[in-house]
């Protein structure tokens, strides 16, 4: 059985249908990318995949359990988080704290050990510490964790939102165009960081890219959106020489001149 | 370094205890009138209520603009106890009672509103708190066993500047330790951004609603140890102005910081005290002050900022307990 | 029956006044994004002004009615003192704390409220006692349904519609009105297409000032006693009815100010702490049914 099954996935709004007919079945351990020109409805499915948006139709269901209708925590807890395409970090709390943040529905302490910080409530949190520490040494934040998140560079603000994701313990990571707006060298740590991550955590991971070098040789499979509809699927390679992708990434003239593949 | 732990986890304590030591020997030879004493009081109250406010605006995000709402349900609860049930009992058990069953009045009326309500957003939020408070207020005024629009007489005069004091000290250490907790954590997340929040699994709804219920029943206990201080009480007494006050103490002292809450607090009550020489002039001046306040120090008189022992940083978590490995709580309890 | 007409004529008479005053409030909400707690301040000062200036004209007096002019003249004079005020309050309080977080300005409106009601109390002349307002119009009776409407009221009721119909059609079909609406919408790109901002929200809460003394005077009409103090409740129920209607809605605070008027005349009618309350239940009421008032619609945050 596949870990995540999304049939016929449609989202309206008003009348303009922003995804129509959106069909995957993501294996365990696997990395799939959605790619697809602005506009294309990728950020819409992922919207619709972490519950911030209820589907018009279509079923999502994660280990054969049905999530429409969850809210966005629900949805967390049951195992799939994502990154934010603009960056939405806990700004004014410590990189150290944005990512224990994410550990808040794993908290087994309760309200009152909390109010009067008991022994076993510092023992857990010290536990808790050395665990985020060793994620933020993995990711190679370990040196700023005092720091606010708000005053990391870019390229680290997109590096703790996937540690911050990370700490959820997902089955199901989420990531919405983790380079945007990246110059060369960040964009290629995070090319080593994202197969690093699914090797390490053994996560299975979807992202959203429109930069298809960072795509092309990391990724499974490759499903690629135009305007709401998927269009072509496959590997790499395949859907590379796709003509009906050329067409929508570089325009219907550039595919019949005969420049397909080039 | 065991000698300077010591002094850390201990001087919170005897800052409170100093303090009570120093107006009661001022009381002692005359510099110190009841008058000033009472002044005091009030301070530690809306130390009290403006921190449990911070907690909801300044730690959660939330608009609470009807604090004093929930304050008036503690001061009617606790005065109800105290006055009225146990009417004849003197005893301190009372008072703690009719403090906790305040306490728990305001929480519950905390509840009812929240549940329904902590789904708005912003200024709506806010102003269905407003709207709460003028319920309650009107409520208040209609029930005729506890005086109706004319208010409650001879609610014993439990609480002095000791059990203020104590109070004040204990709120704000727990509330020290709630925010640097999985709670806190949760309350900030939400207020730094409330979708990402949700997608990391936090149950917006009722983390929301825990903030906003711890923060009721300690304005409920603040508004029982008000009944007790003044002995009489009038719903009028917790209008909108009040609550409006309670907002200055917070976003003058700085919201998002305990130590504000403390420095808002403190400086703003005493201050028209100060400027009583001014006789009508006093409060348009306090406006002026305040409005210039806003505007050159925006951020508050503390900017967010908290002193060594309002805050817990990460590395001492890794500190060696203060008593071998029965630690205790530190701080004001010690 | 004729009891019914009756309230209803006081319920409409009312609303009328918070009608006026929730359209500052609302126009200041949409264009600014503040709460403006100081606005009911604005219609005390243009009531208590008011009451100086029909002083001041005073000789001009016929009977204990002034002629149709010198109301003009008084009205016009208090407007736009309380316009001019309303604006000097923004450019010196507001406007530095435009781009802060929304609390600041909040509590900052909370310190202007407090100075301009304590400030006249503390002058001299003026101080916290209570004075009845002058008759400014000699009211006739007429008799509508056996209930009776006095002219002022009647006035009252139709100024205020056509005050918000003048207002809607200012904020849709005119050039600063489509100023305004760029304003409310994003500052910055307002100001890159060259929009003056300053002076389009200077202009808005002058309307607002003037808006805000109108409905002083149609207030202190029918309840004929002023002080400085009055603006306060008044104030704050107007922004009941502002957001009750939809806050940044014209049509709304409107409908939001008959809605309450008429509902607290009534429920006034059986109790009158209920009537006070009545507002405050409905809008909790209307807010858990549409989270945005009745004419408001909600803006969903894109993630």
């Amino acid at each position: 059985m596949s870990l995540l099954e999304v049939k016929n996935l449609s989202i309206m709004f008003g009348g303009l249908c922003a995804v129509d007919d959106f069909n995957l079945s993501v294996e365990q351990g696997e990395l799939i990318a959605v790619i697809g020109p602005n506009g294309a409805g990728k950020t819409t499915i992922f919207n619709m995949l972490t519950g911030i948006y209820r589907p018009t139709s279509g079923s999502i269901s994660l280990d054969g359990e049905d999530l429409i209708g969850l809210k966005p925590w629900q949805f967390a807890k049951k195992g799939i988080t994502r990154t934010f395409q603009n960056i939405r970090l806990f700004s004014n709390a410590t990189v150290a704290d944005n990512v224990k943040m994410a550990h808040t529905m794993h908290n087994d302490q309760g309200l009152f050990k909390c109010l009067l910080r008991l022994p076993s409530m510092k023992r857990s949190e010290r536990a808790l510490d050395e665990k985020v520490m060793e994620l933020l040494d993995r990711l190679g934040l370990a040196d700023k964790a005092d720091l606010l998140a708000k005053n990391l560079p870019y390229g680290d603000q997109r590096r703790l939102e996937i540690a911050r994701a990370l700490m959820t313990e997902p089955k199901l990571l989420l990531l919405d165009e983790p380079v945007a707006g990246m110059i060369t060298a960040e964009m290629e740590d995070m090319a080593r960081l994202v197969p690093k991550i699914r090797r390490d955590f053994g996560i299975t991971i979807i992202l959203i890219e429109h930069h298809m070098n960072f795509v092309m040789p990391i990724a499974d499979r490759i499903k690629v959106l135009d305007f709401g509809k998927t269009i072509a699927e496959g590997t790499p390679e395949k859907v590379q020489k796709d003509s009906k992708v050329i067409e929508a990434y570089l325009g219907g003239g550039y595919a019949k001149n005969g420049n397909a593949g080039s | 370094m065991k000698g300077k732990k010591w002094i850390k986890a201990v001087y919170p304590a005897a800052v409170v205890a100093l303090i009570y030591l120093l107006v009661t020997a001022l009381r002692g030879v005359g510099i110190m009138n009841g008058y000033y004493n009472q002044v005091l009081m009030f301070a530690g109250i809306n130390i009290m209520m403006t921190a449990s406010l911070n907690l909801v605006n300044g730690f959660t995000g939330q608009f609470c603009i009807g604090h004093a709402g929930f304050m008036s349900l503690g001061a009617y609860g606790a005065a109800v106890v105290t006055s009225m049930l146990f009417k004849n009992t003197d005893s301190v058990f009372v008072f703690l009672l009719g403090l906790v069953a305040g306490g728990f009045a305001a929480m519950i009326a905390g509840m009812l509103i929240g549940l329904p309500s902590l789904k708005l957003k912003g200024d709506y939020l806010a102003i269905v708190t407003l709207a709460f408070g003028e319920i309650v207020r009107a409520l208040l005024r209609l029930v005729k066993p506890i005086g109706g629009a004319r208010g409650m007489i001879g609610i014993p005069g439990y609480a002095n500047l000791g059990w203020i004091l104590f109070f004040m000290a204990l709120t704000l250490f727990l509330l020290r330790n709630l925010i640097h907790s999985p709670f806190g954590r949760a309350f900030i997340a939400i207020r730094d951004n409330e979708v990402a929040a949700d997608a990391m699994g936090i149950n917006t709804t009722k983390y929301k609603m825990t903030s906003f219920c711890i923060a009721a029943f300690i304005a409920g206990v603040a508004g029982g140890l008000y009944a007790h201080v003044i002995s009489f009480i009038q719903p009028d007494n917790f209008s909108f102005t009040k609550s409006a006050d309670f907002l200055v103490y917070l976003y003058a002292g700085g919201s998002g910081s305990l130590t504000g809450s403390v420095v808002g607090a403190t400086l703003l009550t005493i201050l028209p005290e100060f400027l009583r020489f001014l006789a009508d002039w006093r409060l348009a001046v306090y406006a002026v002050i305040l409005v210039l306040v806003m505007l050159y120090r925006s951020e508050g008189l503390c900017g967010g900022l908290e002193l060594p022992f309002m805050r817990i940083r990460r590395q001492e978590l890794y500190e060696e307990p203060l008593f071998g490995k029965k630690t205790k709580g530190k701080g004001e309890q010690a | 029956m004729t009891y019914f007409f009756q309230y209803l004529i006081y319920g409409l008479q009312l609303g009328s006044v918070y009608a006026l005053l929730a359209l500052g409030y609302t126009m200041v909400y949409g264009i600014v994004g503040m709460i403006n707690f100081a606005h009911g301040d604005f219609l005390m000062i243009g009531a208590l002004g008011t009451y100086f200036i029909a002083q001041a004209f005073e000789s001009f007096q016929v009977g204990s009615a002034y002629p149709m002019l010198i109301i003009g003249l008084i009205i016009l004079i208090a407007m736009v003192g309380t316009g001019a005020i309303a604006s000097g309050v923004e450019a010196i309080a507001y406007r530095p704390l435009r781009n802060k977080p929304r609390m600041i300005a909040l509590i900052t409106a909370v310190g202007v409220s407090m100075f301009l009601e304590n400030f006249p109390r503390a002058l001299p002349f003026i101080g916290p006692n209570p004075r009845s307002f002058p008759t400014l119009f000699q009211a006739k009776n007429l008799d509508l349904f056996g209930a009776t409407i006095t002219t002022t009221q009647l006035v009252m009721i139709v100024l205020a519609v056509v005050t918000m119909v003048v207002l809607y059609l200012v904020v849709n079909r005119t050039k600063i009105g489509s100023q305004m609406r760029a304003v409310s919408m994003d500052k910055d790109a307002a100001s890159l297409m060259g929009i003056n901002i300053n002076k389009v929200i200077s202009i808005t809460f002058f309307i607002g000032g003037a808006l805000a003394a109108v409905s002083g005077i149609c207030y202190a009409s029918a309840y004929p006693q002023v002080d400085v103090y009055m603006g306060s409740w008044l104030g704050n129920m107007s922004f009941v009815s502002a957001v009750l209607g939809g806050i940044g809605d014209i049509r709304g605070a409107m409908l939001g100010g008959f809605i309450l008027g008429i509902a607290q005349i009534f429920a006034t009618a059986i109790n009158s702490t209920f009537g006070y309350a009545v507002g405050f239940i409905i809008l909790i009421v209307i807010l858990l049914v549409k989270p945005a008032g009745i004419m408001g619609r909600l803006v969903v945050e894109k993630v």
